[in-house]
């Protein structure tokens, strides 16, 4: 396996470092504070490719594979993780999946105007009962001549705010299937799909996440993506690529902890010289960077996975748990070394711990990670528990 | 408007260190960049070719990775690449590397500008671009700030001494070199990547297709060797003279003379190398 980045994947880094770290990071703590993005940030994306990452470029993308995509949402999130979360969700779950299995014209109708950034995406998966359990999934679409009337709450939408397109699973009857669910095409300016108020998060707390409800909305029935009845396999193919994005988004969180943590262990003094030069906080350091080093191997692993085509569930349920869980141990080692410092809001390094937690709950928990992770070891391929 | 821009890819280092027992960068295993004031060049060329239709070309001496650089500097906008590049070319001072960019740039098509950073963040000489437009025989200007397009004519504003300069130059080709613009570079753009890798011509040129001598070029074709430096100490002594303004000005004088900072007879002029033949 490859271990080293190419020219390419090198040149990628550096466009999105370039934006992260003079663009982006100069706004983290602001998005943070207000819980909202800067309408000049979205705007100075949207002509540099980031809504479209990996859509080729007759529809108006940058046609990265998902390594590069990874890397770009790593950079992202080093600076701001919001961001990375906006991108990531954006491109992974909303704009792929109708790359991948929407038919020409639903291709033509989107795709130019998500990858511009005019039309951000969002995934309506979870419901108020259904989480870690897909299939519990109450909202209905029914098939009434050309249209689907669509009625059901779905909950902690991430984007949900700014999403033009939702793409929205539900359970329909179009198949002899007595469960089958699909998915929809959603633009959200649709009459009865009614966005809720903003959460009022922890972390990521710049991502406009709220809920999406749907009163009788009618879609119509060209709408439908992929196959009828296939919208959970397709979620679930989708959310393979998504979990690489939220890994990656966890490494750039981890990266940028352990490099605040060895800034300011060699400019704090104690004991009349920098902490860094105690044996404690040495320790520490090394610890976060060989943690930090081994989630990236696992997500670019991931990544090349995806690219690959030939299956990275196991890799990327892999990446995600390792990455998440790294990004919360760093962002807490930042913190102890920051000291009472870091206990308050004049650092980022309270940041990087609100913000790394969420990566080990959404697109999937820790605790789901390690199911899907055990059950092809225990049960192989095909067999769900 | 055909538009030069020298560029050079330098280490990203948190903490310079130097080759074991050589008075080198460590530079093996280390991430590049473009050096600041280069992009800076580059992003006046490129606003220069949006005033004004043309062709930007970016060119670079060094080891093969150092087409990284010049991939990014396509997908920044420029048109094509040249990469200089051979085992001999190593171990190059500013003269030697100047005769080689001067030779690449004199088998090119002929340029209208030649832009390039005032100096490089890893040696910082600033003698590259002047010593390219005296190999050339053609004007430069150094520490450009703002280029503007008058005509058949360009303006050029720099600062010098705490003093504007607005330089008109009627003459072209020439020389610019760029210690600071008035706009930040701009970030690249994501989805002109591909084109800089799969669309955009770079060309690779060796000592051969130059037709320089081993001799003229790398460590062999350097009228310098660096034998050791040191970090100056960081004191300044200031001393202020409020007397009569002649004699403050003999005064200076004399401090200067006593620390040998105004005899440069017999020194500057005469080089040890002289540059090939135009």
């Amino acid at each position: 396996m490859e271990l080293e980045l190419s020219m390419r994947h090198r040149v990628v880094r550096k466009a999105a470092r370039g934006f992260a770290q003079e663009v982006l990071a100069p706004w983290a703590e602001w998005i943070d504070r207000e819980a909202r993005f800067p309408e000049e940030i979205l705007e100075s994306m949207k002509p540099l490719g980031y809504f479209g990452l990996q859509i080729p470029a007759r529809w108006e993308g940058a046609g990265l594979d998902t390594l590069a995509s990874a890397i770009v949402v790593e950079e992202l999130s080093k600076a701001c993780p919001a961001v990375g979360l906006m991108v990531s969700v954006h491109n992974s779950v909303a704009v792929n999946p109708i790359w991948r299995f929407g038919t020409p014209q639903q291709r033509d109708r989107y795709l130019p105007c998500m990858a511009r950034g005019d039309r951000i995406g969002a995934f309506c998966l979870t419901e108020p009962n259904a989480g870690s359990d897909t299939a519990a999934v109450q909202t209905r679409a029914e098939l009434q001549g050309e249209h689907f009337i669509i009625s059901g709450n779905k909950i902690f939408v991430t984007n949900g705010g700014e999403a033009g397109i939702a793409l929205v699973i539900a359970r329909t009857q179009l198949t002899s299937d007595q469960k089958e669910w699909s998915l929809l095409i959603v633009e959200t300016d649709r009459e009865g799909c009614l966005r809720g108020h903003q959460e009022d998060l922890v972390g990521m707390r710049g991502n406009p996440v709220c809920p999406l409800v749907f009163q009788e909305c009618r879609v119509p029935r060209e709408n439908l993506l992929g196959e009828p009845g296939r919208g959970l396999r397709i979620a679930l193919e989708a959310l393979d690529g998504g979990r690489v994005g939220i890994a990656a988004q966890a490494l750039g969180i981890a990266q940028a902890a352990l490099e605040a943590s060895i800034q300011y262990a060699m400019e704090r003094i104690q004991f009349e010289r920098p902490i860094g030069h105690l044996q404690a906080i040495q320790a520490k350091v090394a610890d976060m960077a060989v943690q930090v080093e081994a989630a990236r191997l696992l997500t670019y692993k991931a990544a090349r996975a995806c690219d690959a085509g030939n299956g990275a569930t196991q890799a990327a349920a892999m990446a995600k748990l390792f990455a998440s869980a790294t990004a919360v141990r760093a962002a807490l080692e930042a913190v102890q070394i920051f000291g009472g410092y870091g206990y308050t809001r004049a650092y980022p390094v309270e940041r990087y711990l609100r913000d790394a937690k969420a990566t080990e709950i959404y697109e999937g928990t820790s605790e789901i990670q390690r199911l899907v992770i055990s059950r092809k070891l225990l049960f192989g391929r095909k067999k769900r528990p | 408007m055909r538009i030069l821009v020298c560029i050079k890819q330098v280490p990203v280092m948190a903490v310079p260190c130097l080759v074991q027992g050589r008075w080198t960068l460590q530079r093996e295993g280390l991430e590049g960049q473009i050096s600041e004031h280069d992009l800076q060049a580059l992003e006046a060329a490129l606003r220069l070719r949006e005033a004004r239709d043309g062709e930007v070309i970016v060119l670079t001496m060094g080891p093969p990775h150092a087409e990284e650089a010049l991939r990014e500097a396509l997908a920044r906008g420029a048109d094509r690449a040249l990469l200089l590049s051979d085992p001999a070319f190593a171990g190059a001072d500013t003269l030697a590397t100047s005769t080689t960019l001067a030779q690449a740039i004199r088998r090119l098509e002929s340029p209208d500008l030649i832009l390039c950073g005032a100096r490089t963040s890893d040696s910082g000489t600033g003698q590259v671009g002047p010593q390219l437009a005296e190999d050339l025989g053609i004007p430069h200007v150094a520490y450009v700030e703002e280029v503007l397009l008058e005509g058949n004519s360009i303006l050029v504003r720099r600062t010098v001494d705490r003093f504007r300069e607005t330089i008109r130059l009627r003459r072209l080709p020439t020389v610019l070199t760029f210690l600071r613009i008035p706009n930040p570079p701009r970030q690249v753009p994501l989805h002109r990547i591909h084109e800089a890798f799969d669309v955009k011509p770079l060309e690779r040129w060796g000592l051969r297709k130059l037709g320089l001598s081993p001799d003229q070029v790398g460590a062999a074709g350097s009228a310098t060797r660096v034998i050791g430096f040191r970090e100056p100490p960081a004191q300044r002594k200031a001393r202020v003279l409020r007397d009569d303004p002649d004699r403050a000005v003999e005064e200076i004088l004399q401090a200067l003379d006593s620390r040998l900072l105004l005899n440069v007879q017999g020194g500057i002029h005469d080089r040890a190398h002289n540059p090939p033949e135009s």
